[in-house]
């Protein structure tokens, strides 16, 4: 642990990281939450519909038990033979030769199949508006069109349906399908004899057949009404396999005379009676001991995952129903498939056991079924209640709570995120803001130009003791520089009285030898006095000189004439000083002086490194508002490395023979700096082609 | 019987002291010499002297000097003060100018400067008590009183000059039209040679006292890179 800044506050729960904590937490936590409360939802609704369900099974059961005439109708069957099963439907189907539309009823198919297993179909019927609507699947991968053989068609791959009529008549037709998906309907006697084309009008039969990859599909519609009342139906399908061979029958092999099928297996009493304890959306069956449907009452309503109304793009609503699929899947298993799950429960209903089950239903999501046995007081098992349910409800409510918590959840982490990235841009910003005030206290030369930090010093978070910091070390820094800066003039101060000292005790000392040889002596003690207090005047008033630049008033004046004249006087001194540049006419506001010592910094600069009698060019030109003063010399050039502290206090690049005994403490520069600054400008330097000397530039603004 | 003038020196500095001492025994001249404030002032009230040369930081005292200028003023309102002292500041300067002092001289000073210093100072003020007609010279609208070391632009007098640069602007006023070098100017004024800044920033004094009463005021030329020069 670092020691705490001095002055600095403690922020306690204020610091960035407990905030930054806190919003992870929070945004971690919220979609947990809401899973966590859908699921415990989902199991008590759940637990509640399965115990509801219970009750009405063993409330029905118990109705049953008082009537078992009911439920001793039917003749005995084995157990067996597969039998045709008239399923109640609620949506019209189309005559297509498709099973599309069948998925709901595709639980409820009868298969059946030949010893051999050399023939084999499935068989789903459906009732709906006194219509009677079939669907054979035959798996056939060898079906031969009836146009093949234009002798007989008998002998190509057929439909038999056979029905009794209200006069106890039998009817038998002959369904041939064409591969255009047209069905040709044919009427023949018992014996299969005489083949001719059937009379009935066409809203009696429609069919339609269709190839599939697993063989055939066909698909017809009759009214019930050319049935009787027990509606017996007899469907065989006729297999040839090759040209000439023998045709294959395999019937549907009823217990009814002949082999027909009575459809209408339900009891209308038990209807009546089921219907009177129905309540709500639930379907309710009544089997017998040999599993036959005596009554049926309600349906299942089936809807699944793409009846959702989603007002999002095609694209989201793929991901989105794709991830609730993989949460549903993970909250509400289902246990199995409806063609093996019902059967299950049925059989085990029959052995005695109440059982209770959930599976998925094609095209649906769930059902949840209770089997209750009925049992007489004598512990026989009279039958089977069987109540189904569907629990897309329960499921539809638990969805769209995953679906709110989901939105939620996203609308949430994306404010979350929004207000994080706001967050850590508003924090880079400041961080910036801090880093450009921080910049702007020190000068490019490291000089500490105000220890005053205007930017986050009153912020309480980090940022705000990163400034405090900042400051304290900055007002230290400031301090420090001037303990420094005014170091000249306090050993100026503190070292003159002694140098007057000696200074008057010298005089005095002169006028007493003022014949004696050891008066060299007191002269050179003289001149070595009067170098010392140079060096202090220098360095006083380097030290002093941007305090005294602010009192100097500035004044308009003609730059062009100030360096005209003073480069005329100049070259009366060294005639190889040489002006190029106007005599009048570009302003400035400046003190001439000032600049005047600025020329003369540089010059002396020029003489000491110019090569002997090599002309020093000083020259003045104007572009758009600015004036620019060269000075050049023929001589050594400058390196990077001595440019790096050209312009710093004390910094000198004259050989030793040329630094004299009191003229060059490597302040002359520094001068010319501070004067071009002070009046808006700036010095720079450049190295003339090949090396061969150098050019100082001052820049400083016109005055229009 | 001539008087002898009395010059009073108040340096704590006891070496320094003697020097001023030892230097002005070859003059005709009565020295009175202190180490502190309080001997000077009880001495002092007790008797005038014609000149007062004053350390400013007398002991642990840094305006000792000040304070016993102002003291002794109170008794003597006339009383010839020169500051000399290794206080150098402006604000110094301008203080000592405005309580009166004639001078202010910036340690170290060499012993012929100090000597011709006093002499300066003493005809001054032997000028001054005198009731004969000041010696004065006029340079366009300037009037300038040798002898009672005032000045008068336009008529209205000039104030607050240091002896350096009274002295600075009698030799360009004598000279008018004519180009002064700064080594003339130095050698004229300091006795020897100096920077070229310090004439320069002597000059611009000059020129902030004489605009402080005529904005318009334009006599004092530059020559840039030689020195200045005086225009009626």
């Amino acid at each position: 642990m670092g020691k705490a800044i001095a002055g600095v506050t403690k922020l306690g729960l204020f610091k960035l990281r407990y905030q930054l904590l806190a919003i992870g937490l929070v945004l971690l936590s919220l979609p947990y939450l809401g899973y966590r409360f859908i699921e415990a939802t989902s199991d008590l609704l759940q637990q509640s519909q399965s115990l509801a369900q219970k009750q009405v099974a063993r409330s029905l059961a118990n109705l049953f038990v008082q009537r078992p005439e009911l439920l001793l109708q039917l003749p005995e069957l084995s157990k067996q033979q597969p039998m045709l099963f008239v399923q109640r439907i609620n949506h019209t189907k189309t005559i297509d030769g498709s099973a599309n539309d069948w998925q709901d009823e595709m639980a409820q198919a009868s298969e059946f199949r030949s010893p051999n297993d050399q023939v084999h179909y499935t068989v789903t019927l459906g009732k709906i508006d006194q219509q009677l609507i079939g669907k054979i699947q035959v798996y056939d991968q060898h079906w031969l069109s009836p146009d093949t053989f234009s002798s007989s068609r008998l002998q190509s791959d057929h439909l038999r349906l056979s029905y009794i009529d209200r006069q106890q008549q039998e009817h038998h037709l002959l369904l041939f399908g064409k591969p255009n998906g047209s069905v040709q309907i044919h009427q023949t006697n018992s014996q299969g004899s005489d083949i001719s084309p059937h009379q009935l009008n066409q809203f009696d039969l429609q069919a339609n057949m269709q190839l599939n990859g697993e063989g055939y599909m066909l698909e017809w519609q009759m009214p019930l009404a050319l049935m009787g009342e027990r509606q017996l139906l007899r469907l065989a399908i006729v297999d040839t396999d090759e040209a000439g061979g023998t045709p294959k029958v395999l019937s549907t092999q009823g217990p009814e005379t002949a082999g027909y099928t009575a459809l209408n297996t339900l009891s209308n009493q038990a209807m009546a009676l089921l219907a009177g304890q129905q309540e709500g959306p639930l379907s309710v069956t009544l089997y017998d001991q040999q599993l036959n449907r005596l009554a049926h009452t309600g349906h299942v309503p089936s809807q699944g995952f793409d009846t959702w109304n989603w007002q999002f793009s095609d694209l989201w609503q793929q991901v989105a129903t794709s991830l609730l699929k993989q949460i549903m899947s993970s909250t509400n298993p289902v246990q199995g498939e409806a063609n093996l799950s019902r059967p299950r429960l049925l059989n085990l209903a029959l052995a005695g056991i109440t059982i209770q089950d959930r599976w998925a239903q094609p095209n649906s999501q769930g059902i949840q079924a209770t089997a209750m046995p009925i049992i007489n007081d004598q512990q026989e098992i009279l039958g089977v209640v069987l109540v189904e349910q569907g629990i897309d409800q329960l499921l539809q409510l638990q969805r769209q709570a995953i679906e709110k918590v989901v939105v939620i959840s996203l609308v949430s982490i994306s404010f979350i995120l929004l207000s994080l990235f706001l967050l850590f841009w508003r924090l880079a910003q400041r961080i910036r803001t801090l880093g450009k005030h921080t910049h702007a206290l020190v000068d490019e030369y490291g000089r500490v130009q105000s220890a005053s930090l205007k930017y986050a010093t009153h912020s309480q978070d980090e940022l705000g003791d990163l400034a405090r910091g900042i400051a304290q070390v900055m007002t230290r820094l400031q301090s420090h520089q001037h303990f420094l800066s005014n170091i000249p003039r306090t050993l100026s101060h503190e070292i003159k009285n002694p140098l007057n000292t000696i200074s008057t005790s010298l005089g005095n000392l002169s006028t007493e030898l003022a014949e004696s040889p050891s008066r060299e002596y007191l002269n050179a003690a003289q001149r070595g006095l009067y170098k010392i207090e140079g060096i202090l005047n220098k360095l006083a008033s380097a030290a002093s000189l941007e305090q005294a630049l602010q009192q100097e008033p500035k004044e308009r004046i003609d730059l062009a004439h100030l360096i005209d004249c003073y480069c005329a006087y100049q070259t009366q001194v060294d005639p190889l000083v040489q002006y190029q540049g106007p005599s009048q006419g570009i302003y400035l506001s400046a003190v001439d002086y000032r600049l005047e010592q600025a020329l003369d910094k540089l010059l002396d600069n020029a003489r000491d490194f110019r090569i002997n009698n090599t002309p020093i060019i000083v020259g003045l030109h104007q572009q758009g508002t600015w004036a620019t003063v060269t000075i050049s010399n023929q001589g050594p050039s400058i390196c990077a490395k001595q440019a790096q502290h050209l312009f710093h206090s004390m910094t000198s690049q004259r050989p030793e023979a040329k630094q004299g005994g009191a003229g060059h403490f490597g302040l002359g520069l520094f001068v010319v700096r501070t004067i071009c600054e002070h009046h808006g400008g700036k010095v720079s330097w450049q190295n003339l082609p090949d090396e061969q000397g150098v050019v100082f530039s001052m820049r400083l603004p016109v005055q229009i | 019987m001539n008087h002898q003038p009395c010059i009073a020196i108040v340096e704590d500095d006891k070496d320094q002291r003697q020097n001023y001492v030892r230097a002005l025994e070859c003059m005709p001249v009565q020295v009175l010499a202190f180490a502190d404030k309080h001997s000077a002032l009880q001495a002092l009230t007790q008797q005038r002297p014609d000149l007062l040369i004053l350390d400013i930081i007398l002991g642990q005292e840094y305006d000792g000097g000040f304070n016993l200028y102002s003291q002794l003023n109170r008794q003597y309102p006339d009383l010839p003060v020169l500051f000399l002292t290794e206080r150098v500041g402006e604000i110094d300067q301008v203080s000592g100018l405005r309580m009166g002092a004639w001078d202010y001289q910036p340690k170290p000073i060499t012993i012929d400067y100090f000597i011709a210093k006093i002499e300066s100072l003493l005809r001054l003020t032997r000028n001054s008590n005198s009731s004969q007609e000041s010696n004065q010279i006029t340079c366009g609208q300037l009037l300038i009183d040798l002898d009672r070391r005032h000045l008068f632009w336009q008529q209205q007098p000039l104030s607050e000059f240091t002896m350096t640069e009274f002295t600075m602007l009698e030799y360009l006023a004598r000279r008018p039209g004519q180009v002064l070098t700064y080594q003339q100017l130095g050698q004229a004024t300091f006795g020897g040679c100096v920077e070229n800044n310090t004439i320069s920033t002597h000059i611009s004094n000059i020129k902030r006292k004489f605009k402080a009463l005529d904005g318009d005021f334009n006599n004092i030329i530059s020559e840039y890179g030689q020195g200045y020069r005086w225009r009626n």
